[in-house]
This record gives structure tokens, sequence and C-alpha cells, in this order.
């Protein structure tokens, strides 16, 4: 990354300037082309990351299926348990449907976090963009995600629902989800670097997540927990609440990134468009994600190999 | 924040600094028995360019971050008992011209493998600059970065893809690559099966494969037998025949007198003398302790 001009080379030759460490930002165009240059590195870090993972067990990769789905019956069963033996329509297809989308960004997040502390001697021994390797882990986490669209069509048409054209847009969607997933990677590759002790409290923070999400819950579940909190009593149903309350919490569950890209997912598989404000919420959300994500990322990246 | 600051590495050489560790920066051209340092060639003519780099660090002496110790540490921003800041290089000057074998001398803990990755930009310089000409190669102690449960075929990918190279061009050749380190029965096995002999010799096979403009090695001859060791060593001739720009560190002396054009002497993180092999080699010999007290920064 030429900060300032070379002195040496000569006319025609590239030349490479490493000055003094400043903490700022390397220039981002540069930057950019320099992970675009190793696309293949980043590609085949990826499959080896996939293939590396599950070597050893006789399902192998199926685990990263079996995993959310095996979770999904056992939340299944707590909830009917709790409800007494009943559950809302569809609701197992809501439930696979959203956890499969919030194990992606688990997945994403706990290896995106390990991403640079494992890449050990690669780091000490080969200079490249260190965001390669929280990009090359959200590749990996969005492989593994894409299949589980499959599983859920399972779901999907046991619940007697049919195929709708609105989830052509599945893909497009995937866009904001994984720029958004990208960013959280390189924030949490980032704080694991300097706190080892990050990847032993991802999990927890990432379960309370999920519980906060309307996974379990239905959104309207959601929205009325923050009734309760905000009106600091029990509201059993949402007619029950101020309409301004309601509409204060309405906003409010969007603090919440997960809440608009559940919003998307779920309009897409009923056949609705999903609303202006969700979309707008996902991309304000993966921006800011990969706009904070990047500049703790890049401002620190060069000092990683002294930590690792 | 503040406190992610306050240890982040590296930091300006006019940080303050442990007394212990430090010493006042010299230049090296006061020393009588240092004449030609540092020499500067012809701007075109030059392959590498170290320019007063200083690479220093903070070293936890524990190493492993933990916000367990972090908690114990808050307010005590006095404190520095476990914090080390280590002045590996210490304002080193030299041109390396193209085509020219550097060798590097010293003993362990001089800053030779820290210079060495300066170099090759995986540590950034705290002070000063490096510059350098061309496609680089690094052969480090380390290993290329191989992934143990991947396939020594696996890795070669891997160690030329973060090289930079296409992946076509790894593949016309990864035949030589695994004829030349000698490991094809267990090509297509997992790495953690492979003993560090092995991985030593498919390390070397792969960074000299990869056509670099210039090379950086470090100890690497020392992997592998003595059978290897005379591959290796031809192999180096054989790349310093078509005139490739390399910086040799190595413990053996027979290596450095045979293949280097010139010889560096680290010490403390600094150069003690720069010159032909036979000199600065003999004389680093004659030196009871390698120079560490001759530096004034070790």
């Amino acid at each position: 990354m030429p900060v300032s001009p070379a002195t040496i080379g000569g006319a025609g030759r590239e030349v490479t300037v490493f000055d003094a460490h400043t903490g700022r930002l390397p220039p981002l165009g540069a930057y950019g082309r320099d992970i675009w240059s190793r696309r293949r590195f980043v590609m085949h870090l990826a499959r080896s990351n996939l293939k590396a993972e599950h070597t050893d067990t006789v399902f192998g990769q199926l685990w990263q299926v079996l995993n959310p789905l095996l979770l999904g019956l056992v939340y299944f069963f707590v909830v009917m348990v709790l409800r007494g033996g009943t559950a809302p329509p569809d609701y197992l297809s809501y439930l696979m449907g959203g956890l499969f989308l919030y194990y992606y960004f688990r997945n994403a997040m706990g290896t995106g976090a390990n991403s640079v502390v494992a890449g050990g001697t690669l780091l000490l021994n080969s200079a490249f963009p260190r965001a390669i390797l929280p990009l090359s882990t959200t590749f990996a986490a969005t492989y593994n995600y894409i299949p589980t669209f499959v599983v859920y069509l399972g779901f999907h048409f046991a619940g007697g629902r049919d195929l709708q054209p609105t989830m052509l847009l599945l893909p497009l969607f995937l866009v904001p989800l994984s720029v958004f997933a990208f960013g959280l990677s390189l924030l949490s590759a980032t704080v694991t670097v300097y706190f080892r002790d990050t990847t032993s409290f991802l999990p927890y923070t990432l379960r309370i997540w999920l519980y906060l999400s309307p996974v379990i819950l239905t959104y309207d579940e959601v929205v009325l927990l923050v009734v309760s909190f905000l009106t600091g009593s029990r509201v059993h149903t949402i007619e029950e609440a101020p309409a301004a309350t309601v509409a204060l919490a309405e906003k409010v569950v969007y603090v919440n990134p997960l809440v608009s890209y559940l919003q998307i997912w779920h309009a897409l598989v009923d056949g609705r468009l999903p609303a202006a404000f969700d979309v707008g919420m996902a991309i304000a959300w993966a921006v800011a994600a990969l706009a904070i994500g990047g500049w703790f990322f890049l401002t620190r990246e060069r000092e990683f190999a002294f930590r690792v | 924040m503040s406190d992610l600051d306050h240890t982040t590495t590296p930091t300006t050489a006019q940080d303050d600094v442990d007394p212990a560790v430090d010493g006042p920066p010299v230049s090296g051209d006061d020393r009588p028995d240092a004449p030609t340092y540092p020499v500067r060639y012809p701007d075109g003519d030059v392959a590498i360019r170290v320019n007063n780099l200083h690479i220093t660090y903070r070293s936890v002496v524990d190493k492993k971050q933990t916000l367990r110790g972090r908690v114990s540490r808050l307010g005590r921003r006095g404190d520095r008992d476990n914090i080390r800041l280590v002045r590996a290089v210490q304002g080193v000057d030299f041109d390396v011209r193209r085509g020219e074998v550097l060798g590097v001398i010293g003993h362990n803990g001089a800053g030779k493998s820290t210079m060495l990755r300066g170099i090759a930009g995986i540590l950034p310089p705290s002070e000063g600059r490096v510059e350098v000409a061309g496609q680089v190669s690094t052969l480090l102690a380390l290993g290329v970065g191989f992934n143990a449960k991947l396939t020594g075929r696996e890795n070669i990918l891997v160690g030329g893809l973060a090289a930079g190279l296409t992946r076509q061009s790894i593949l016309d050749r990864e035949e030589a690559i695994i004829d030349f380190s000698g490991v094809r029965d267990f090509i297509d096995m997992p790495l953690r099966t492979y003993s560090s002999g092995m991985r030593g010799r498919l390390a070397f096979a792969v960074s000299t494969s990869l056509d670099p403009d210039i090379l950086l090695i470090d100890e690497a001859l020392s992997a592998g037998d003595a059978n290897f060791k005379d591959k290796a060593s031809q192999r180096m001739k054989q790349l310093l025949g078509e005139g490739r720009t390399i910086v040799l560190v190595s413990h053996s002396m027979g290596s450095i007198m045979d293949l280097s054009d010139r010889v560096m002497w680290l010490a403390g993180g600094q150069v003690l003398e720069v010159g032909d092999p036979e000199t600065v080699v003999a004389h680093y010999e004659a030196d009871p302790d390698g120079g560490k007290t001759r530096s004034t920064g070790g």
C-alpha cells in the first residue's frame, strides 16, 4: 500500500512501500483491488474452512443442517410443552425459517471471531489484506446457509403452504444479509485479537440475542414484550396497550438488526413483498456494520501479526 | 477504547520506553570497523531499500489477552510490570541490489527474523520505511502458513494463492514441487501426519517455486536431512543464477559464506557490520558473545 512515492526500482517496476504504522485507514481503493486480485485465495480459504470443519464426524458437513434442525425440534417441543400442547399455526416452519437465519449469523460471527487468531502462521508468514480471513469465513457461512433453504422447503410444504413467486427474491435478500454478517465478523475478529475471552462470551451473547428476536417468539410477542417493558406492567394483548406505546414499541424492536432480516424472510416465504421500512433498515444495518466493523479492523490489522 | 489504545502496538520510537530494554539510537557509521555502512546504490538498481527501520512492539508477559487480566489491571496505568516494550529492530539502513544475495547473521534475538518480516510487509515499521521492487516470496521459520488439517496438495495451493499466484500457475508447478520436496507418498494426507522435516521440505519447495523477484529466507536450509540440504543448496544457486534478489538469514556460516555476496551482522536490532562475507563472518566468529556487548541496543 504505497503511501508516499517510491525512490527505487526504476521505470516500469512495481514498488511496494511500507511506511510507519499510523493507525489510519489504508487507501480503500488499493485495499479492495488487492483483495480482488486474491479472490481465488478467499474462495479457497472458504472451501478449506468448510472441509476442515467436520472432517472427523460421520455426517460431516451435514451437521451444518442437522444442528439447526435438531435445535429447532427441541425448541418446538419446549414451546409445545409451555403452551400446553398447542402452537400457533405454521409454527414449525416459522421457527425453522427463523432458526436457520439465526444460525447463519451465529456461524458467521463465531467463525469470523476466530478467523484472525486462527490464522496463526499464515499471518506471520505472508503479507496479504487481513480482511481476507473474516471474508472467507463469511463466504463459508453463506455456503452453509444456502442448503438450509431446501430443508426449510420441507417444513414449508408440510405446513400446507405453496411455493411463492416472491421466493425468487431470496438470493437478493442474501446481499444485505451477508454484508451485515461480514461487518459483524470484522468486528468480532478484531475484538477477539485483543480479548481472547470473546469467543467464550460470544455463544451466550448470541443465545440471548436469539431469545430476544422473533425466532422462537412471534413478532407480535416480541412487540408485546417491549410494550410491557415500556409501560412497566404485564400487557397480554396489543389492544390493551395505548396506541402510541405500541407504535413506539414497533420502532424499538428494530434496534435488534435481526428483526428487519427476519421480517423480510417471512414476507418473502409468505408470498408478500417486504415492507419498505424493513428493507431500508436491513440495508442501513448492513452499511453500518460494514462501516464500523471495517474501520475497527482496517485501522488495526497491521498490528495483528504482533498479537497472534 | 482508551484502554485498547493504551496497549496498542507498535508504538513510535519516541514513546516512553522501558529503560532496561531501550538504548539510545545509534547510527552505524561512527564505528571505525563499519566503513561501508549504510551502503546506497543507484535508485534504479535497488531491489530492497530499508530506511531507518524501527520495529517496536509491546509484549505482554502473559501473551493471552484476557478480559480478566484487563480488569485486574484497570486503573493501574502506571503499572508496566506485565507489559514490556521490545525494540526488536532499531534504526536499520541498507540497500540490496537487484540480483544480490545478502546474508544476515547474528545471535538469537538479534532481530533478524523481525527485520525479515518487516521487509516482507508482515510487521509494520514503527518508524522509518521499507521499499521493495517486485514480487516477494517469504520462506520463514514457521513454514509457508500451512493448515495442518489440509493435505499437502491443498496446502501447496493455499501457499501459492496466499502469495498472489493464480490457481493455474500453481497447478502447473504442482508436480515439480511435489518431486522436489520428496513427499509424494504423503501428498494426499493431512499435513498433521507429516514430520517437521517433511513440512520444511514442502515449504522450501513451495516458496522457491513461486518465481519471486525477491526471496526472503529464514533458516530454511536447516530443514531436512543432508541429502535435502544439498538439493536445497543447488536450488538456491539456481535461483541466484536467474538473478533473483535474496535475503538469507542463517546460523550456518557455511551456507552464508557459500551463497552470499555481502553479509550483514545484526546485534541488538542494529547493524554492527556490513561487508564481504569472509571478513564479517570472521569478525562474528571471533566475537565471544556475537556482538551483544558491542551493540548499544541489546
